[in-house]
């Protein structure tokens, strides 16, 4: 069932008010949030001042969208104006936006009620939301598993019923990874489809704004209100966005989904068969299997780590506590010391050893067989997937090799985390649409995702398989911290 | 593996300082990533064989210039500043 539309009846109906609304998610926040730590920032006044807005237009005007007067979350490195966005880093600690995010004005401007603003790892680097400056986030399922990251929050936040849907942000799978970790649905959309603007960038090639809901329906109906063309992001393309939600039918006979082996293979068997139930489900409904080869594939990650790194180093000069930002107290001789010892206090280690790769892949030395290598490999890999979509659909995919990792959880080599993007990353290195939804459960009750991936602007297509399996196939899904979304 | 002498140049361009400690770990973790980039070297791409489609100029946006940013919002995040300027105030050893 869709939330959204759930909450949308009751106020246009006059059975609830936004204000109403508004508050009974204020009073679930309050008393699971401590637990949680999926909202940072709670913004109560905030909220109301929206809500009361949205209750005079909704006694107005009878044609409102969806999502007016529906209460929402953004994760912290999305733009407000006049509020902090810290993107949990020290070196952020104190920034006040000096402009709301494009992504974010569209939502507003649909009557969207913003709660406040959820946790992530600093700068939205990382895989299991703990790097951050306030604490990590936790899982519903299991207060000591990890929500999954970088975007944790927003995912910890909807799957706990503490957030009816929120924008988080994904550069390599941030995203899509929480929602599988949290039983959610997460879009990573077409890149160039949502406009970047207030966004405080990543990595510029690979970033995207992205909905994250409890169900199929309520993630279309965010993506078909954020896309489109934005003169603010000069990659935003300018054509016709035919709204997605409308054509929400579940009918997918005839679909070719395309399924390629390599996705399965650092997956664990429990994952593995858990899509494998949701392949029977497609065949059974009329959709095609296609074996898929993407020849470059196992360079994805190699290729990603290596262009990642590069555009993080570049992007990350910025903060030099001149401009903006935190600014050391301790005594300096110049400029450089001034601005050395800025950075040494202000950025976290993992943030450090991206911007140090990315200097190296980029220094004259190691330039050509690095940088550019993997630039023309990104493309050998761009051309795998537009083969591979001449024959299927779509592609059919585990989302994350395993179910949510332990919140003491330590890789025994920094690689050995890189591994659990296999399965997302690539979408983002080729710019391509990637749906994650619940697919099944393990053994523990945690939940187990799958991924969607399609051709650029494909979304409908997209949304419209998943919620076909969605509303026949959804498991059941039971945080043990956790409220309904019925009121 | 990184050396030392690699290390301490591309922390000087950084403008990064770490510890003895902190470098030896640093060091450890990056000849780790590097060891795992150098799989890009196993792929033959002399030339690519895959043309991207061309972006047509229709899809992107005009080339219109703006209005600037006000200056005093700019300056908002950074104390002020002094005469539309952002300052680095001198804080030496004996100040």
């Amino acid at each position: 069932m869709s939330n959204i539309l759930y909450y949308s009846t009751l106020l246009r109906t006059g059975k609830i008010s936004s204000s109403e609304l508004t508050k009974i998610y204020l009073e679930r926040i309050e008393k699971l949030n401590p637990k949680l730590n999926a909202y940072i920032k709670i913004l109560p006044e905030y909220a109301i001042a929206q809500a009361k807005k949205c209750d005079e237009i909704l006694s107005k005007e009878e044609k409102v969208s969806p999502l007016t007067g529906v209460p929402m979350a953004l994760k912290d490195n999305l733009s407000v104006l006049g509020l902090n966005t810290t993107c949990c880093s020290k070196m952020l600690e104190n920034f006040k936006s000096t402009f709301t995010a494009t992504a974010v004005t569209k939502l507003f401007d649909k009557g969207a009620v913003m709660l406040g603003k959820t946790n992530l790892d600093e700068f939205a680097m990382g895989s299991y939301c703990n790097t951050g400056i306030y604490g990590p986030a936790r899982n519903p399922y299991d207060l000591g598993k990890s929500p999954g990251g970088s975007s944790g929050g927003n995912a910890s936040a909807v799957s706990a019923g503490i957030a009816p849907y929120t924008l988080g942000t994904d550069t390599g799978g941030s995203t899509r990874q929480p929602a599988s970790y949290c039983g959610i649905v997460a879009l990573k959309p077409t890149y160039g489809s949502v406009s970047r603007y207030g966004l405080l960038t990543l990595a510029s090639s690979f970033d995207q704004i992205a909905p994250m809901t409890s169900t199929v329906t309520d993630c279309a109906i965010v993506y078909d209100a954020i896309c489109g063309h934005d003169p603010e992001d000069m990659m935003t393309f300018k054509r016709n966005y035919e709204p997605t939600y409308p054509k929400l039918s579940g009918e997918i006979k005839g679909l070719r989904i395309g399924i390629s082996d390599d996705f399965f293979a650092t997956s664990s068997t429990e994952t593995n068969d858990s899509v494998m139930k949701a392949v029977d489900f497609y065949v059974s409904k009329g959709a095609e299997i296609v074996k898929v080869k993407l020849p470059h594939i196992k360079y994805a990650l190699p290729i990603y780590y290596i262009l990642g790194c590069a555009e993080i180093s570049s992007n990350f000069g910025r903060f030099d506590g001149i401009r903006y930002g935190y600014k050391t107290s301790l005594p300096y001789k110049d400029v450089d010391d001034m601005i050395t010892k800025t950075r040494t206090e202000g950025l976290g280690m993992d943030i450090k050893r991206r911007i140090m790769l990315g200097i190296y892949f980029l220094s004259k030395q190691n330039y050509k067989e690095y940088f550019q290598k993997a630039s023309m490999m990104r493309n050998e890999l761009i051309g795998d997937f537009s083969n591979a979509f001449n024959t299927c659909d779509l592609i059919l995919s585990p989302t994350s090799p395993t179910s949510a990792v332990s919140l003491d959880f330590t890789p025994e080599t920094i690689v050995e985390k890189y591994y659990a993007d296999a399965c997302v990353a690539p979408a983002n290195l080729c710019g391509l649409p990637a749906l994650a939804l619940p697919c099944g459960l393990d053994k523990n009750g945690m939940p187990l995702g799958m991924q969607l991936m399609g051709p650029n602007f494909s979304e409908g297509t997209l949304f419209n398989a998943g919620y076909a399996f969605e509303r026949e196939c959804s498991p059941e899904l039971n945080p043990t911290t956790g409220v309904n979304y019925d009121i | 593996m990184i050396t030392r002498e690699e290390f301490d140049s591309i922390a000087e361009y950084a403008l990064i300082s770490f510890s003895e400690q902190e470098s030896l770990d640093m060091m450890k973790d990056m000849s780790e990533v590097i060891n795992f980039a150098n799989k890009v070297k196993e792929a033959h791409t002399d030339l690519p064989t895959y043309k991207s489609r061309s972006i047509s100029a229709e899809e992107l946006r005009e080339d219109i210039p703006g209005e600037c940013t006000p200056v005093d919002l700019l300056l908002s995040n950074s104390g002020g500043g002094e005469d539309g300027f952002f300052v680095i105030k001198r804080r030496g050893k004996n100040e």
